[in-house]
């Protein structure tokens, strides 16, 4: 290259090409939505669409006609459940993208390290015994306690991902071991309880987003929008904790308190979503790895390509939860444990690209 | 500008300190050569000036500026760093892991300006080639290069480099080196470089810190520090030492035989 | 400091090492004693004096029916089932951390335990057996059996493949743990409500319901495991050593790890079948030990094993004594090992800062 203007020149043409490619996978997003709410159904594309278009048009039909039904049933059955899947699946692919910058480590996510365990063990120990942190029952008591739980395996892993020499395996056996010790707990409250309530904790670990309603829907929104936004504002200083401690350091960031503001924000999201869905895996493990695979590594890209995968990728995992059905619903954490561990053995075996040497 | 040192106590332990009694006072621009035998606290005694590491007692001014009373981004704008090994496990192109050096000066809005500098800088490392590149697929001599323009773009009156020649062939620390010290006189800055060839170093730098027990043993230019005296007794080997047009060339006799207890003992483990 | 004069030096290093039988030693008569107080807690209500009556006479006439069935076919059956399970493990996970160069392998946590429990779930789900026509007990021993050794047969292929370092062994060993247990969780989605709390039963890890003749199994697959991995603790110092070195004083890595893996997934997998999911033991065991003696091998194994056995006495009278019907062992076992093991890591993160 030759002179400054060409440089920049090239250089915003790449950044030009990002933003289009994430235009683009915002459009695929808006096609899997609108084509879940027509799976399963006898409805066109084309119906789902005019359904969902004439309802944000704020059209009203006679109720109980034909087109009521078809109305209720996209907004009041499908909808919700596309909405948890698009909510959970920017929180989580958040999550993921902010643990690994935490901890240096491109396996860890929320799921791979224990967090969601703590989360879903404080979760159930509101459900199953009714005591909570918050002295709350019900939503905030849920919340508050798998908050506090899920702070218990953020810190150990954090602590441990300092250490130097400590490879992504060792915190990944760390992460296993901790969330064994929590599925440990929450299997063995399971068996002391009466078996109705074990059925419904027992959703709670496989992750689900069936029989959610609007209702549920606003604080668990809000916790991933307001997540969402301050980790695009600090994307850069996720670029510098990428770096190591010490080029961080040098570079101006305050280490210790980024990562335990970071550490606060992760637990937060991933309560706040546990709480609703239970546990879903993998979202925060390869999200991350496919957006920096498309858009290159600035946390400036990967955040907001993270959101549009994340969402896309756990829609499409709920339409697939809601096909195959044998009696039941295959619970969408299950859908993306198929999709994600087989994804995870491949970023284990890719090689890195080899270093040119003089 | 003036570093100055004062008293200057680390350690990572109560009892053991790593560095103890540091006093020095470096007035730049100059090209400033650390040496030291293994373990000494080199790296201990870097990251003490800009503040990677709190120092246990003691002050760093700068300019007559107390380190310790400004931000570490603050700081960043007037020191550069550029450390021992990089990190690539998320690894971004060039001109991103180049640009980040200009974080001390929140480069949200002014993302041309911050293009230009880095601009400028790759192009008096030859490098602008290579501008799109990923980071992991470069060599290890581009990779210091890379590493070096990130410090630089800081736009430091001080750069610090923590052995920026440790994994490079002959060829590439002797055009390091050189480069450094062209640095150092176009960009009027102070550069203090942790090395570990004492000839390279005698060869190069305008000034020769010599650390050992955890303090600083000699200062001065390259032919008053590299003495086969202070050889003897900083890395306890015989040598003579040359006159190479001016500047002193080591060559190396004999080691000092080594007891048994004192094999490796202040080697720290480098995990 | 002066050095050592030769004499010094041979007693120094026999002395360290009569210090470190001594650990052994402590564990195991800590374990015995654990052993015969156990004898006295359980679900059926039998006084301390009846239980010493049916243990002395046993073999002569006896007196008390009801007690002397539960002492020799529940409470004795049960703690020797906890003795040979945290020996197995315990050994098992030192082996597997030395073999791997990690302290944090585990070949119960990397997929044995995955295995056996996906072989469980096929079978109360849905009948399958890999071997028809069995009684449903065996079947499910025998399912769990086989099962688990899947995982380690998928690592000891991709080891086979190539030059794969160990850290990337261990992560295909969970990659296929996640594969197993999202298998599990559909098959329990697919279960009715009652198998399901079956398969749960299952899955929390339990020592006692154990016979004779499973004891006898266990015991043996143990036994002759721990024997043959015995005879590679020389080479398995050398592994430890790194592949360089192990390389340099002629001991073949691919062959010490294939033959130590496949040991000690058959010696857990035999285990494991007839208890079920128990965790840490593997984990915290053998680092425990490493305190006390050290990373080589000749120690290291009976070390663990003695130890491991202790715990696992230990947590089973716990689970008994605080409530007689309820917690099952493996709860306890996490109970007691999670807290261990993350202390464990705090000391090692202190060490390396150093």
């Amino acid at each position: 290259m030759d002179s400054t203007d060409e440089m920049i020149g090239e250089y915003r043409a790449s950044i030009g090409r990002k933003v289009l490619l994430m235009a683009a996978f915002l459009i695929v997003l808006f096609v899997l939505i609108v084509l879940s709410c027509a799976w399963g159904t006898d409805n066109s594309f084309g119906t789902a669409y005019q359904v969902i278009i004439d309802h944000i048009t704020g059209k009203h039909y006679e109720i109980r006609s034909w087109e009521w039904w078809q109305d209720h049933y996209i907004w009041q059955n499908v909808m919700p459940s596309v909405a948890v899947s698009i909510i959970a699946g920017v929180g989580l692919a958040i999550g993921g993208v902010v643990m690994q910058a935490v901890t240096g480590n491109p396996l860890a996510d929320p799921y791979t390290t224990g967090i969601s365990s703590g989360a879903c063990l404080g979760a159930v120990i509101a459900i199953l015994i009714g005591f909570t942190f918050a002295s709350t029952v019900g939503e905030y008591g849920i919340i508050s306690n798998a908050f506090i739980c899920s702070l218990v395996p953020a810190l150990v892993v954090v602590l441990i991902s300092k250490r130097a020499g400590s490879s992504p395996t060792t915190i990944i056996l760390v992460g296993i071991a901790i969330s064994y010790f929590f599925n440990g707990m929450i299997t063995f409250l399971m068996v002391m309880a009466d078996p109705n309530k074990m059925y419904a904790a027992y959703q709670w670990q496989i992750g689900s987003v069936t029989g959610i309603t609007w209702g549920e829907i606003p604080m668990m929104l809000a916790a991933v929008a307001v997540a969402s936004v301050i980790s695009y504002f600090v994307s850069s200083k996720l670029d510098l904790l990428m770096l190591g401690d010490e080029s961080a350091k040098s570079l101006g960031l305050n280490v210790e308190q980024f990562r335990t503001l970071c550490l606060v924000m992760l637990s937060v999201l991933v309560a706040s979503i546990i709480s609703y869905t239970g546990i879903i895996g993998f979202v925060g493990l390869i999200i991350p790895h496919t957006a920096r695979f498309l858009v290159g590594g600035t946390s400036r890209f990967v955040i907001p390509m993270s959101i549009v995968l994340g969402a896309a990728v756990l829609v499409f995992a709920n339409m697939v939860s809601r096909t195959i059905t044998f009696y039941t619903d295959v619970p969408i954490g299950i859908v993306m444990s198929f999709i994600g561990a087989p994804l995870f053995l491949y970023l284990i075996m890719r090689k890195k690209s080899q270093r040119q040497i003089f | 500008m003036e570093l100055k040192i004062e008293d200057l106590e680390f350690s990572y332990t109560a009892d053991t300190p790593v560095l103890r009694d540091i006093n020095l006072c470096i007035t730049g621009p100059k090209f400033v050569s650390i040496l030291g035998p293994n373990g000494v606290g080199k790296s201990t005694l870097i990251h003490c000036i800009n503040k990677i590491l709190e120092p246990t007692k003691g002050k760093v001014y700068i300019d007559g500026t107390d380190v310790s009373t400004i931000t570490i981004k603050e700081l960043a704008k007037i020191v550069g760093y550029v450390p021992y090994s990089a990190n690539d496990t998320f690894p971004l192109s060039v001109v991103d892991t180049v640009l980040m050096g200009r974080h001390p000066y929140s480069s949200w809005k002014s993302l041309d300006n911050d293009l230009k500098i880095v601009y400028r800088t790759l192009r008096m490392l030859g490098i602008t080639h290579l501008s799109m590149r990923p980071f992991n697929e470069l060599s290890a001599g581009q990779h210091q290069k890379v590493m070096l323009a990130r410090g630089l773009v800081q736009e430091p009156k001080i750069l610090l480099l923590d052995e920026p020649t440790s994994n490079l062939d002959i060829r590439h620390q002797i055009a390091v080196t050189k480069l450094l010290r062209k640095l150092s006189e176009e960009q009027q800055i102070l550069v203090i470089m942790i090395s570990h060839d004492i000839n390279i170093a005698a060869k190069y730098a305008d000034e020769i810190i010599m650390l050992s027990g955890g303090t600083v043993y000699a200062t001065g230019t390259p032919s008053e520090v590299i003495t086969p005296e202070n050889l003897q007794a900083v890395y306890e080997v015989e040598a003579r030492v040359e006159d190479d047009g001016g500047r002193p060339h080591v060559i190396l006799e004999d080691a000092v035989s080594m007891d048994e207890e004192e094999y490796y003992e202040d080697e720290p483990a480098r995990v | 400091m002066k050095g050592l004069s030769e004499t010094e030096f041979v007693t120094g290093y026999r002395h360290g090492n009569r210090r470190k039988l001594l650990f052994v030693l402590v564990c195991s008569v800590i374990a015995a004693v654990t052993f015969f107080i156990s004898l006295f807690f359980g679900p059926s209500e039998i006084s301390v004096q009846q239980c010493i009556d049916a243990l002395m006479n046993h073999y002569g006439t006896v007196t008390d029916e009801l007690a002397d069935m539960v002492i020799w076919e529940i409470r004795i059956p049960e703690a020797c089932m906890a003795l040979i399970t945290g020996v197995a493990l315990a050994a098992g996970g030192a082996v597997m951390q030395t073999s791997l160069r990690n302290p944090l392998a585990d070949p119960y946590i990397m997929g044995v335990s995955s295995g056996a429990y996906l072989g469980v779930a096929v079978f109360m789900a849905f009948g399958i057996c890999v071997i028809p026509g069995l009684a449903q007990n065996y079947s499910i021993v025998i399912n769990a059996f086989v099962v688990s050794l899947v995982p380690m047969t998928v690592i000891l292929i991709a080891s086979s493949r190539g030059k794969i370092s160990s850290g990337k062994l261990i992560l295909i060993g969970i990659a296929v743990m996640y594969i197993f247990s999202a298998t599990t969780s559909l098959i329990k989605v697919l279960a009715d409500e009652e198998t399901l709390a079956e398969i749960y039963q299952w899955g929390v890890g339990s020592l006692s319901g154990q016979e004779w003749d499973e004891i006898g199994i266990a015991l043996a697959v143990t036994t002759a495991g721990l024997f043959l991995l015995a005879l590679q603790a020389r080479n398995l110092d050398a592994v430890n050593g790194g592949p360089n070195i192990a390389k340099a004083v002629g001991v073949s890595v691919k062959f010490v790890i294939l033959y130590s893996m496949t040991l000690v997934s058959l010696v857990t997998a035999g285990v494991v079948a007839f208890t079920g999911t128990i965790g840490f033991v593997g984990l915290v065991a053998p680092n425990i030990a490493r305190l006390f003696v050290g990373n080589k091998m000749k120690y290291l194994i009976p070390a663990s094993a003695s130890f491991g056995a202790m715990f696992l006495i230990i947590a089973d009278t716990i689970a008994k004594v605080v409530t007689p019907t309820g917690i099952p062992c493996g709860v306890v076992a996490s109970v007691i090992g999670g807290p261990i093991f993350v202390i464990i890591l705090m000391r090692q993160r202190k060490k390396a800062l150093l």
